[in-house]
């Protein structure tokens, strides 16, 4: 039996229960679009966000000033809600401390981040780096720009045609001179998980170091840095019921301890004089200027909002409302799913197309009638230059969406299929 | 059917995806353009024949959605016959309309002069879609008018 068969069966009564009241916890269902009831499937792109995040977001603009400015009141009590959320970042990640929790604006700003400072330490003319077909293109572009700087050799791990990617056939890419592995946890295209924990001991014994874009995972899986064995993982609060502007990207302390300071300015620093200039430790070496204060603060409330749901009952909800996607889209007429259900784990992401639509015209159609979902290349274009495939229509699921969203869904698409043809 | 969703995909515009005209490489070609929306990765090449700055035929080749290759298709009707210059104001007619509020009725010589075009009204709504209208007209432009 597949895990999404006995996921119902798994979760107490009291969790399916709390799972299946949580739509009502995000004011953004309330809406109408184009006179429809909103049914929200883009939350590969962006999640919706809980009114408890959305509250503190705005109580803190009202309550918090500068942090580690100021000996005010408004400053000390911002700095203590914002280094809070560093703590709380730590323990939903199991990280052993929050000294190996860097703020950034982003998964896209966490992996340039890297990319800028791994460089000349690690990177020599004629070393590897190696990504994979799936990547979003932030895990792709800043390691093509570092590989051509410093003369690397940048090597594009193929999937195969089902869209899988064999984790054997990334521990057999790796080479004496691969001194980074750049790798997806979870595709937005698919939601294929890469099983890390079979991966990274070989890369260990390589001594191959680990970068893992987050952003499809985090959200809906439990995840354990420790247990990973990466050396980073980059992921963004607004895809994880927190609010935009705000990213995280997680080393292993002595990992970050080589790298160099990147931006520079205020709050990174222990001591400056005109000529020199000796950088603070830990992580706010890599927080120069103000952050996101307030939209931190707000991502401490999406953090605990999931806790209290539990990532491992969302994990099994959310598989259960996969296959129900699954099975509902396997029904509409001319509806061909890119990737179908291998016993592979995954995220609730499904690509399709629908024959001879394209999938602009699918993605706007649904639109009016109340229906998001997104078209195109997903930001992975070499995967599907790759899969020789134009594009596809991608529904991505969280745990507030219903069955009867899904429903919607497919008998749209139905109609679609029949008025577009 | 949802009256929104045949506001944007009019008979017309359909008719034109379905089976559209001069669609296909175009013998003799003097000017010709392809052009990429990377939004959403569709091409369109406008292939066209210019004789005494008279456009003799016009046609068109690539992949894109239904509103895309409608344009493309009613484009290449538009522009037959015409000199360059009627073809030049012709676009930027079209370009001003397909830009305009939804709330502002054409006046009946703009509704006279784009003819068929009228038919791409929809995408006024839809502003991610306006490209996908204008991406052969933009083509065409740059084939006719900067490449030789």
């Amino acid at each position: 039996m597949r895990l999404c068969d006995s996921a119902h069966m798994s979760l107490s009564a009291a969790a399916l229960r709390r799972l299946k009241d949580a739509c009502q916890d995000f004011p953004t269902r309330k809406h109408s679009v184009h006179g429809h009831p909103l049914r929200y499937f883009d939350n590969a792109a962006t999640s919706l966000k809980p009114r408890a995040v959305l509250d503190t977001l705005l109580e803190a603009y009202e309550t918090c000033g500068n942090i580690h400015r100021g000996v005010h009141l408004l400053s000390q009590r911002a700095t203590q809600q914002f280094e809070a959320v560093r703590e709380k970042v730590a323990s939903f990640l199991h990280a052993p401390s929050s000294e190996e929790i860097v703020f950034t604006s982003g998964t896209t700003a966490s992996l340039n981040l890297l990319a800028h400072t791994l460089g000349a330490e690690t990177l020599h003319a004629g070393d590897e780096v190696l990504v994979t077909q799936l990547e979003h293109h932030s895990n792709l572009l800043p390691w093509q720009r570092m590989c051509e700087k410093l003369q690397a050799k940048l090597t594009i791990i193929p999937v195969r045609a089902s869209g899988v990617l064999p984790v054997e056939n990334i521990q057999r890419a790796l080479k004496s001179r691969t001194r980074l592995l750049c790798v997806t946890h979870a595709s937005n295209v698919n939601g294929l998980v890469i099983d890390l924990q079979r991966l990274l001991p070989t890369t260990q014994k390589c001594e191959t170091l680990v970068v893992v874009d987050g952003a499809q995972a985090v959200p809906h899986l439990p995840v354990d840095v420790q247990r990973l064995g990466c050396d980073f993982y980059c992921f963004s609060a607004h895809k994880m019921l927190g609010p935009f502007g705000v990213g995280v990207l997680w080393g292993k302390k002595e990992c970050l301890k080589r790298l160099p300071a990147w931006l520079l300015g205020g709050g990174m620093v222990s001591s400056v004089t005109p000529q020199q200039v000796v950088f603070a430790q830990g992580p706010h070496r890599f927080e120069a200027g103000t952050p996101a204060i307030a939209e931190v603060i707000a991502f401490g409330a999406a953090i605990d909002y999931l806790k209290e749901l539990g990532m491992e009952n969302i994990a099994l909800y959310e598989a259960s409302l996969l296959l129900h996607m699954e099975r509902a889209l396997s029904g509409v007429p001319g509806l061909r799913l890119l990737f179908p259900a291998q016993d592979e784990p995954r995220v609730p992401v499904v690509s399709f197309q629908l024959e001879g639509i394209h999938p602009h015209d699918v993605g706007t159609a649904l639109d009016l009638e109340g229906i998001a979902v997104r078209a195109g290349f997903h930001c992975a274009e070499p995967l599907f230059s790759a899969l020789k495939l134009p594009g596809s229509v991608r529904a991505s699921l969280s745990f507030y969406n219903t069955e009867e969203d899904i429903d919607e869904l497919a008998q749209a698409l139905t109609r679609i299929q029949s008025f577009l043809r | 059917m949802n009256p929104a969703l045949t506001q944007l995909y009019q008979e017309l515009i359909l008719s034109h995806h379905r089976a559209p005209r001069h669609c296909g490489p175009l013998d003799g070609t003097t000017h010709r353009h392809t052009l990429r929306n990377p939004l959403c990765g569709d091409e369109v090449t406008v292939s066209a024949i210019v004789e005494k700055e008279r456009v003799l035929a016009c046609h068109f080749e690539g992949r894109g959605c239904a509103l895309c290759r409608a344009s493309a298709s009613l484009l290449t009707e538009a522009v037959r016959g015409k000199e360059l210059s009627q073809v030049k104001r012709l676009a930027e007619e079209l370009f001003a309309f397909l830009h305009s509020s939804k709330e502002v009725e054409p006046d009946s010589q703009t509704i006279h002069r784009l003819g068929d075009m009228v038919a791409l009204s929809g995408v006024r709504e839809h502003i991610s879609r306006r490209r996908c209208a204008t991406l052969p007209w933009e083509a065409m432009l740059l084939g006719l008018f900067e490449v030789t």
